[in-house]
């Protein structure tokens, strides 16, 4: 069974991807113009469950999760972006949090609407398993939250150059780290015991591989450096940056590099 | 004071000054020259030897860079594979001393400042970010025989065999053990996320790089009805294997082809703005751009082109055809005609439009299994079959399906698999699992939700 995004469905694609840009906007419009927080959460809310809702579809019609391609994994991306953006306004109310995960998201749909082959859909052997679909979640949802993370640590590094930095902010940036470390963690190690099952060995620093494990300790030197006694803020943030730069490396990055020329995580 | 020698005159360069004052003291000295007050900023201790204890981030990272340095010089003196792991049971010993040598230092000289250093958050901090480096070194330079040629030079295209990473590894090891050791006694309920993921890395750590030098990983290419016993590694040497398998059945199942445009020039496919879906169904028509319509008339998935036109048939060398009629916007003309992507007895069809030729891609593989015959001693032979993704075990040994020959692809005369023995896996995932409990205790003891406003 293939059924590929049809051009009927492309049309579908675009109806809905449009349809959650506009309501995400809204909502960041809402954010932005300071109503009652409720406000724009509802909209929000349209919009995770109408992209959830999507997704499901995409998923019974082809047949497996839909998470083989970049433009899939977009969609799952700006899924959990707003998810996460708005569990933290909910929490928080940092309205510019919300209304940067709003426009990451929409990024990623609107690219999508822009690179329709992104979506093809053939699976080859190797990703056809059940440790498929663990895998890629939680990498997602942690690379939700630490482009959060990142965010917050620009508008950190900009505070100090304006003289207006305090502290606080690190809590939630620790929060944040967390988290988004456990589930990197989770997500190594699922990728590792699928390595097993699939090539025969959980690590072979294959050049994914390799960058996966920097990005990882790149948060392990931010968790230890937070327990440094004369640790410096602006040091911290950079690591953050610095980290989330190596994350991206091992995300797209390692198709392009020449390191990885005869890597077998590049397809 | 001791470390302070009186022959030269000017300041060594390890010497910091402590504090302001002295900064300025230190910059008259320099343009003066004068013996008297630097016996001066000497006497009042001004100044202050950069390896005086405590030692703090700067002299961590020093020391943490020797570590690969040291491997470097090595390898580069003593020649590749200076360093090696030996095997079972001398990898266990080495670690496990390592170890009890550890404990019995921390035991004995806890309140040694070297000890304090070496499970001091500076050394941690160290530790990582050397051994980050080295990693990113192996991320950006081509980890293999054909590296560039200064790469190959200082040994730095198999830098996993390398000096460089076991040192720098060791020394994170060092760190990583002192401060598990910190934690171990008294045991406090509070502690445990920190040692579960404290010891489940040292697990990690040291069980991979003990299966380093135990794992075997072979590999075995078996042709019909052929009883193998051996396997080769990668660098190709033979091993004897305790059961034989033997090639009933090889299966492949494929997905439906796809149409694309291919530059004449280039003979690569097109990018068209809009991707259509262009997976083959009878009777659908595809649009390219709106510019070229294409309708399928009929799609065999086996083939044989006799005389310009496809018959359906079934034996080596068939492969998939497609009849079409094409109709292109600009030259409103309506072409009809075979394509196939060809295989290895049969050449590919295309057809010729007007800017591009229409080809079939060549299929991509969906699913493929081999059925073998497993011979074990004093047992009787059993049908397996290995799929990618759902290894079999036999006697301690795990086989994998791993590649067939994709020229010949359903008529592959031989299938490969890899024989893998891993002794140490047990023990590799017993840290997994303890460092996955691990980040999950430190992230749900430490996200304090409630501070901040
Ligand atoms: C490369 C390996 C590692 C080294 C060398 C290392 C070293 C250290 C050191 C020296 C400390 C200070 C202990 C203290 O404050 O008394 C520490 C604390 C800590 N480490 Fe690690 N660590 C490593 C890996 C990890 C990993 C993998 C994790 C988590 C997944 C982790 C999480 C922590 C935490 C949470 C603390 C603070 C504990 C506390 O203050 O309660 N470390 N580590």
């Amino acid at each position: 069974m293939q059924i590929g995004i049809e051009m009927d469905n492309l049309i579908t694609y675009y109806i809905v991807a449009g349809s959650i840009v506009l309501i995400g906007l809204i909502a960041a419009l809402l954010a932005f113009l300071e109503k009652d927080k409720r406000v724009p959460l509802v909209f929000l809310t349209i919009a995770i469950l109408w992209l959830g809702f999507y997704i499901g579809v995409l998923w019974y019609k082809v047949g497996h999760a839909p998470l083989r391609t970049l433009g899939e994994t977009r969609l799952w991306y700006a899924f959990f972006l707003l998810f996460v953006g708005s569990i933290l306004y909910l929490r928080w109310e940092y309205k510019w949090i919300l209304i940067f995960s709003v426009l990451m998201a929409d990024l990623f749909l609107v690219f999508n609407m822009i690179y329709p082959e992104n979506f093809d859909t053939a699976l080859m052997p190797a990703l056809q398993s059940y440790w498929f679909v663990p895998h890629v979640i939680v990498y997602i949802f942690a690379y939700s939250m630490l482009s959060i993370a990142t965010l917050f640590s620009l508008k950190g590094l900009y505070q100090m150059r304006k003289k207006r930095w305090n502290n606080q902010s690190l809590n939630i940036i620790d929060n944040l780290v967390y988290i988004g470390f456990a589930f990197v963690t989770f997500g190594i190690i699922f990728g590792a015991m699928w390595a097993k099952e699939a090539w025969g060995h959980y690590w072979s620093f294959d050049p994914k591989e390799t960058w996966a494990l920097i990005t990882w300790l790149m948060y392990l030197l931010y968790l230890h450096y937070r327990k440094f006694k004369n640790q410096n803020d602006r040091i911290t943030l950079i690591i953050l940056i610095l980290a989330f730069l190596m994350l991206l490396m091992c995300w797209f990055g390692v198709n392009y590099l020449p390191a990885a020329a005869k890597s077998i995580h590049v397809y | 004071m001791q470390n302070i020698t009186r022959k030269r005159l000017f300041l060594p360069s390890h010497w910091r000054p402590k504090s302001y004052k002295s900064k300025l003291l230190i910059f008259l000295i320099k343009l003066s020259n004068s013996k008297y007050l630097y016996t001066f900023v000497l006497m009042n201790k001004l100044v202050r030897n950069f390896w005086q204890i405590p030692w703090k981030l700067k002299q961590a990272f020093v020391i943490a860079l020797c570590f690969p340095m040291a491997g470097l010089l090595l390898d580069l003196v003593i020649g590749r594979n200076s360093v090696w792991i030996p095997q079972f049971p001398y990898n266990l010993i080495i670690f496990l001393l390592f170890i009890a040598s550890i404990g019995l230092i921390f035991f004995f000289y806890k309140k040694s400042q070297l000890v304090q250093f070496l499970s001091s958050i500076p050394a941690t901090i160290s530790s990582i970010t050397i051994f980050i480096g080295v990693l990113l070194l192996m991320g950006l330079i081509p980890q293999h025989p054909e590296s560039s040629p200064f790469a190959i030079q200082l040994r730095l295209n198999d830098i996993l065999h390398s000096g460089i990473f076991l040192f720098s590894l060791i020394y994170l090891l060092i760190i990583l053990t002192f401060t598990i050791f910190t934690r171990i006694y008294p045991f406090r309920w509070r502690n445990m996320g920190f040692l579960l993921n404290h010891i489940g890395l040292l697990i990690i750590l040291g069980g991979a790089t003990m299966d380093s030098s135990d794992l075997y990983r072979l590999k075995m290419v078996c042709g019909y009805n052929t009883p193998i016993w051996y396997g080769t590694n990668q660098d190709g040497k033979q091993y004897k294997l305790p059961f034989a398998v033997e090639l009933k059945k090889f299966h492949i199942d494929y997905y439906d082809p796809e149409l694309v445009l291919i530059d004449r020039e280039s003979n690569e496919a097109v990018k068209t703005k809009v991707k259509p879906d262009a997976y083959i169904k009878k009777g659908k028509t595809i649009k390219f751009d709106d510019k070229i319509k294409v309708t399928i008339d009929t799609f065999y998935r086996h083939a044989f082109e006799s005389k310009k036109i496809f018959l359906p048939a079934e034996r080596p060398g068939n492969t998939q055809a497609v009849k079409v009629r094409v109709y292109e916007t600009e030259s409103k003309k309506t072409v009809k005609g075979w394509v196939s992507a060809g295989s290895f007895i049969q050449y590919p069809h295309r057809i010729k439009l007007k800017h591009y030729d229409l080809g079939l891609a060549p299929p991509k593989p969906k699913k493929y299994s081999s059925e073998f015959k497993l011979y074990e001693p004093d047992q009787e032979p059993r049908t397996i079959t290995l799929v990618v993704n759902k290894p079999v075990r036999s006697m301690g040994w795990k086989l994998y399906q791993v590649s067939y020959d994709t020229r010949k692809g359903k008529w592959s005369e031989y299938t490969v698999i890899e024989a893998v023995k891993d002794p140490w896996l047990p023990l590799v995932y017993i840290g997994f699992f303890m460092l996955l409990a691990g980040v999950f205790l430190l992230t749900w003891q430490s996200a304090n939700w409630n501070r901040n406003g």
